[in-house]
């Protein structure tokens, strides 16, 4: 909506890690790139992460930006700009799944999902069936299995940079993935039962 | 090849090693790839992690729109220039009046409000004050901070850890902090030389001198008090205490000031005055040793406000105590009085202070909504654009939304950014107001007049 002028723009900057630099020095124009190169993944990761609730994707989203804005001038190099964008968004959504409310209204959603299902005997029904009880159950995973599940299985960064930006072990990083696999076979094997 | 238990092959990789090697794939160690093919219950394993893998990639995307990434995108870079937050959290504000001027205390306020990170910038606590403050906190990326710190008039302290825990030192002077409730095992703590209070969410705000704990007023939620290492007195809502035998006398409030430190003030002057009778029994226990305090040291009462604790029970205010102004309210309703008296300019700094105080959710819209129209009647049209994209973006189901994208509509027009206006011009169209449709269409209109020329 409000367009600044760009130092960036100027000079025609077009790598991630300088328009973050230019960013931390206060230029709008840096932020509106960056913006404009990652929301849309940034949508995704959080669609995928918390659900598809169109107002707080939106809130989600300028948060994050907003404290890509904040943290630029900290960045320092040792990841790629999606994969930092990324673990700030995820710090992010973890202040959003932490509201007992979301939780709550999340849990009688699953709830609501788990009783109304219906199994159609057409496979690709089925199919669709199974991507629902499949997202149901990435949100109700445990925040740091999610966001690794998120962040490397279905946003493939790689897990060494996955590891780093989280600031855990890569060690710790394959062991939430393996439990998150496992926790959604375990779901999903539970739904083909059903 | 030997078989191992549950069907797999001696030696067969760790789940990690698996979780691993999947990850990498072709890149992954060899050995664990050519065990994965000759181990059943292992190759189970991949195919599966691999079948979650390859569906979790299939769960439905909707991108946003264009005009959605439009507007959230102007949210974004208006909010980065005004340096405000734009997070869902709002809960209510409170704001302590204090404006402790050469006082050596800390103001300390918890709200749900919210969180703003760059506190160099933001306006202190009063004028002429100065902030100092230490970059502590871990390396790498940091979590938000829950906390939103201001100093008062010479104060001094140093920010000694980051969140989860973090953790702030005052050394002198007067602080006021904001804090989110706490979640998940934070905790916010503020140190003088001699005691310590801990937050446990919610809206409180304590008063301290630089040697040691004076005084705690709870709004709402549960403080900890720890006067000295070892002992803990937990305040909830409607509660406060002060110690008056450590009471400085620089404690003396300026006018405005919260009734916690006026009742302080009274008492010096008066000890034993409205002791009794439910209006403040007395805080004062004049020559008793720090580790003497106890749960009835502290003085119920404090403003008049309800609360609610941390199990969402509703607490009544304390009978008799007084009702404290909240300084947003009188920032908003000087900003009013500015605006009708014909100075908009006027009107947009009171409506800033008032941001600046955290309104109460109720109030905050006004504020944003006025602050944007002062802001364009007086013609500071960037600023005004910036303010009603924040407002559209923080409040998108206003009442006055319509309205307000009619008005940044042909703020935009003016600035040549035709493609912008439109957008917010059709985002009129359907306004509940007759008056907004109108000036929407009359926006359209003189864009569609301009393409022509």
């Amino acid at each position: 909506v409000v367009r600044t002028t760009s130092a960036v723009d100027a000079v025609g900057v077009t790598d991630d890690s300088q328009l973050v630099l230019a960013c931390g020095r206060g230029d709008g124009g840096a932020l509106g790139e960056l913006f404009d190169r990652h929301s849309g993944a940034v949508y995704r990761f959080f669609s995928r992460l918390v659900g598809v609730n169109t107002a707080d994707l939106d809130e989600l989203v300028s948060e994050t930006f907003l404290n890509v804005h904040r943290s630029a001038a900290r960045f320092r190099g040792q990841a790629a700009v999606r994969t930092w964008i990324t673990a700030i968004a995820a710090n992010v959504g973890r202040h959003h799944v932490r509201s007992e409310s979301r939780r709550r209204a999340f849990l009688t959603a699953l709830k609501g999902y788990l009783h109304g299902a219906v199994v159609d005997a057409d496979r690709a029904a089925e199919r669709r069936d199974l991507l629902r009880k499949l997202g149901a159950s990435v949100t109700a995973l445990p925040y740091d299995l999610r966001v690794a599940y998120v962040m490397c299985d279905l946003e493939e960064i790689p897990g060494v940079e996955a590891a780093r930006v989280l600031g855990i072990p890569e060690g710790t990083l394959w062991r939430r993935l393996h439990d998150a696999r496992r926790a959604l076979r375990e779901a999903l094997e539970g739904h083909r039962r059903s | 090849v030997t078989i191992g238990t549950a069907g797999g092959l001696r030696g067969c990789p760790e789940p990690v090693e698996l979780a691993r090697a999947l990850t990498l794939g072709a890149s992954a160690d060899p050995a664990v790839r050519t065990h994965v093919l000759a181990c059943e219950r292992c190759r189970a394993i991949w195919t599966d992690q691999q079948q979650i893998i390859a569906l979790g990639r299939q769960l439905p995307f909707e991108p946003p729109t264009a005009d959605r990434l439009r507007l959230v995108r102007g949210t974004v870079l208006a909010a980065a220039r005004l340096d405000r937050g734009v997070s869902p959290r709002r809960g209510a504000a409170l704001i302590a009046a204090a404006a402790f001027a050469g006082a050596a205390v800390i103001t300390l306020l918890a709200t749900g409000l919210l969180v703003h990170r760059d506190r160099a910038q933001r306006p202190s606590l009063t004028e002429g004050s100065t902030t100092e403050r230490g970059t502590g906190g871990p390396p790498g990326i940091r979590r938000r901070s829950p906390a939103d710190i201001r100093a008062g008039a010479g104060a001094r302290f140093t920010v000694l850890s980051g969140p989860p825990h973090e953790k702030v030192e005052l050394q002198e002077g007067a602080l006021r902090v904001s804090v989110e409730p706490a979640t998940g095992g934070e905790t916010f703590r503020i140190v003088t030389r001699r005691g310590e209070v801990e937050v446990r969410g919610t809206i409180f705000e304590t008063v301290a001198s630089s040697a040691g704990l004076t005084a705690v007023r709870v709004e709402r939620g549960r403080v900890v008090v720890r006067p000295v290492p070892g002992q803990e007195v937990i305040l909830t809502a409607g509660q406060n205490w002060q110690l008056a035998a450590a009471a400085p006398a620089a404690l003396s409030p300026a006018p405005g000031a919260a009734p916690v430190v006026s009742k302080a003030a009274r008492q010096r002057q008066h000890p034993g005055a409205g002791a009794r009778a439910g209006v403040a029994r007395t805080a004062q226990i004049s020559g008793a040793p720090a580790t003497s305090w106890r749960r009835d040291d502290f003085v119920p009462g404090g403003p008049a406000r309800s609360g609610r604790d941390e199990a969402g029970r509703a607490v009544p205010a304390a009978a008799g105590s007084e009702r404290a102004v909240d300084p947003a309210d009188l920032a908003f309703g000087e900003g009013l009085s500015r605006f009708r008296a014909g100075d908009p300019a006027a009107a947009a700094r009171a409506f800033e202070r008032a941001l600046a105080l955290g309104p109460a959710p109720a109030l905050a819209e006004d504020v944003w909504y006025w602050r944007g129209v002062a802001l364009a009647r007086s013609g500071a049209s960037g600023a005004a654009r910036d303010v009603l994209a924040v407002f559209l973006g923080r409040f998108p189901l206003s009442a006055r939304a319509g309205e307000v994208s009619v008005i940044l509509g042909r703020l935009l027009h003016e600035a040549g950014d035709r493609a912008a206006a439109e957008s917010h011009f059709r985002a009129g169209l359907h306004d509940r107001s007759a008056r907004v449709r109108e000036a929407a269409r009359a926006g359209l209109d003189a864009l569609g007049s301009q393409a022509g020329q």
